[in-house]
């Protein structure tokens, strides 16, 4: 795999407005997408992982603002796009995959009328026919039967209108598809075919796939590296190997460990204590210190920054750091 | 505990939902309306003390059978029972002291809850109807011992509290708050902690045990996730399609499953260790509608080792496995065909 950055996002900030003051969803964050990897972006309800997923496409609506940082797409800088530039690379170059798939596809067009517009817009000069063909052998390719490509959306299940959506994604040749939650709402069979249906396409055509969720479960099964998100910051970030294996964060430590594995026997639950915090006043320090079983008095004080913790690995824990206040993981 | 009746019983439950006739069926004279059999011939036992899980895709009728136990629906057929007694025999008067030793808690606590009513109220809303002969003080000391047995604490600080306040773990201990302080004997589940949090749900998976010890609780746990019923249930029922396609022993079935659809649901469940990457096959397709559910065994279309002549054409049985207390309606495994299962052959 190559480690070409294809998307970058350089110190991103997002603030709401809100009745009871600014709530900074996205706090400094930096991530590099690289060119065909599928990165798995989690973290909890509230953590800003779906935000810095909107904020890549430059969705974020009031009340909700970029108030600082880079996007930095194929070596364009989009904050710096006009409105239309920006929607012009919305529908070309990025893609969007939501959790319910109903809102994105137009329920008065038939299926091949989406896939042939698609078709058509980056292919001028191809005749209605020529577009309808190509959009039969996607839809094959996606395990839907041929014939049912003039049926309406409304006519398929949720799991094959997932996979009408990255036809379509894939008919505008986009490089990089943002799903958020695309499984969430399916069900576990399903969930397995689509993901199936996803690693696939992610291998023939190279894609690149942020993969937004909740489920660790799905970011195992399919991601190569993984961001973890906590209270609007980045706290980890690592292939998914080391991070299964050699977990740095504490916060990841705890998530990792209270999630049910069907394969493991008489599992302990860690039981994570307290609540993610409320924006509107976050912790001092670092946001995870009142949870975490490590903290010492510098993590309520000074927030640490990610920092290498071993190959293509980071952490902003302090834990990692050469300070001599720092706390220690008595597991080393 | 195993020489005591069962304290829910359902003996051959179907749950058939008329499915509105079109314009057409309504002139045309006869014909069967169609219904979609969301439960069809279903039996069960739960024992006291027990937890049976209830696992199923959408439309499995899980959520229905949920419905029957607490007879918030009446079955089209056969009977459910409650501590021995049929509940469709039940005057309302009877069903409401009977219902008093039966509770639920439902998957969005928000929905569940009454905006405008706060937590403390909500939760003394049931003493009111079913415990009408304590007084006020004795109710509210009552609201305070269920609001500490679920971490709600200090209680005189939550009792005032409205559902927006609180976070979403918080209130889904409200819900459950609510349900135990008639001191019921029954929980039914409906997917509790599906709308929370990872490290929120290990922690009310946690709670959800204690209190079965304490309160002396029988639970129904219906969920689509198979890797949270090892957490908490002794036993397990698989339903596909308003049926029941194995039930037994949580841990024989986890360690051996032996319906095709078990092991597709089993397999397909994503695991937290890259180093297990998925290999199993899937099963094709989804799962068809019950309005006009497939011949034969209804999972034949997407079983990978269905045998033609036999799997479409005859509806297959509960039998038991191997002589244990497991049952599978599969022909293959415990039917009369089961010289034809490829495994079998192989081996």
């Amino acid at each position: 795999m190559s480690s070409e950055i294809l998307y970058s996002v350089q110190h991103l900030d997002v603030d709401y407005s809100t009745r009871i003051g600014d709530v900074r969803a996205v706090d400094d964050v930096s991530l590099d997408i690289r060119t065909g990897e599928i990165l798995g972006l989690v973290g909890e309800s509230g953590c800003g992982k779906s935000t810095l997923g909107k904020a890549m496409m430059r969705t974020i609506t009031v009340p909700g603002h970029i108030t600082g940082g880079q996007l930095v797409f194929e070596d364009i800088y989009l904050m710096s796009l006009t409105e239309k530039q920006m929607s012009h690379i919305r529908g070309n170059k990025i893609g969007m995959v939501f959790q319910d798939p109903m809102t994105s596809l137009n329920p008065l067009m038939r299926i091949a009328d989406h896939l042939t517009e698609a078709i058509r817009v980056h292919n001028k000069d191809m005749s209605k026919q020529d577009a309808r063909d190509r959009a039969m052998e996607m839809v094959k390719e996606l395990g839907i039967r041929v014939e049912r490509i003039d049926d309406y959306p409304h006519q398929f299940s949720g799991g094959m209108r997932q996979r009408i959506m990255i036809a379509l994604v894939l008919a505008l040749n986009a490089s990089l598809v943002i799903a958020d939650e695309p499984t969430t709402a399916l069900d576990v069979i399903v969930e397995a075919q689509f993901l199936d249906v996803l690693r696939d396409l992610q291998q023939e055509f190279n894609l690149t796939i942020l993969l937004i969720t909740h489920n660790i479960g799905v970011v195992a099964e399919i991601a190569d590296r993984v961001a973890v998100m906590y209270a609007g910051k980045m706290v980890e970030i690592a292939p998914v190997e080391s991070l299964f294996a050699d977990t740095k964060h504490p916060y990841t430590r705890g998530l990792l460990k209270s999630v049910p594995n069907i394969d493991v026997d008489n599992q302990d639950l860690y039981k994570m204590k307290g609540a993610p915090p409320n924006l509107v006043a976050p912790p001092s320090g670092c946001r995870f210190h009142p949870r975490c079983p490590y903290a010492v008095a510098l993590c309520s004080r000074e927030l640490p920054e990610l920092m290498s913790v071993g190959e293509d690995h980071q952490a902003a824990c302090w834990i990692y750091s050469d300070r001599d206040d720092r706390p220690r993981d008595e597991t080393e | 505990m195993t020489d005591q009746n069962p304290l829910v019983k359902l003996d051959h439950v179907d749950k058939f939902f008329p499915v509105p006739a079109g314009f057409l069926q309504s002139i045309m004279p006869g014909g069967e309306r169609p219904a979609v059999r969301a439960v069809d011939d279903v039996s069960f036992e739960i024992k006291r003390g027990e937890v049976l899980g209830l696992a199923g895709e959408s439309g499995s009728g899980k959520s229905t059978v949920g419905r029957l136990v607490l007879r918030l629906l009446d079955p089209t057929s056969g009977t459910v029972s409650f501590d021995g007694v049929d509940l469709a025999s039940l005057k309302s008067e009877q069903m409401r002291k009977t219902r008093s030793r039966m509770q639920v808690v439902f998957q969005d606590p928000l929905a569940s809850l009454n905006p405008r009513m706060t937590i403390g109220k909500a939760v003394e809303h049931p003493a009111r109807i079913h415990l009408a002969e304590l007084s006020t003080q004795q109710r509210r000391e009552a609201v305070y011992e269920v609001f500490g047995a679920v971490g709600l604490d200090p209680p005189k600080y939550f009792y005032d509290k409205y559902p927006h306040q609180i976070s979403g773990g918080q209130r889904q201990r409200v819900v459950i708050a609510r349900a135990l302080i008639t001191r019921p004997d029954l929980i039914v589940a409906d997917e509790p902690i599906a709308m929370a949090d990872v490290s929120v749900q290990a922690l009310l998976l946690d709670l959800m045990m204690r209190l079965k010890t304490e309160f002396n609780l029988t639970y129904l746990f219906i969920t689509h996730d198979l890797a949270t019923t090892k957490y908490l249930c002794d036993r397990l029922a698989v339903m596909y399609l308003g049926k029941i396609v194995e039930i037994g022993d949580l841990r024989d079935i986890f360690t051996n499953p032996q319906h095709p659809y078990t092991r597709a649901l089993m397999a397909a469940v994503p695991v937290p260790d890259p180093r297990h990457r998925r290999t199993e096959p899937l099963p094709q397709g989804e799962i068809p509608n019950p309005i006009n559910p497939p011949t034969g065994c209804h999972y034949h279309p997407r079983c990978p080792i269905a045998q033609k002549g036999v799997c479409d054409v005859i509806e297959p049985e509960l039998l038991p496995y191997e002589g244990g207390s497991r049952t599978v309606s599969c022909h293959l495994r415990t039917g009369g065909y089961q010289d034809l299962d490829p495994e079998r052959i192989a081996t």
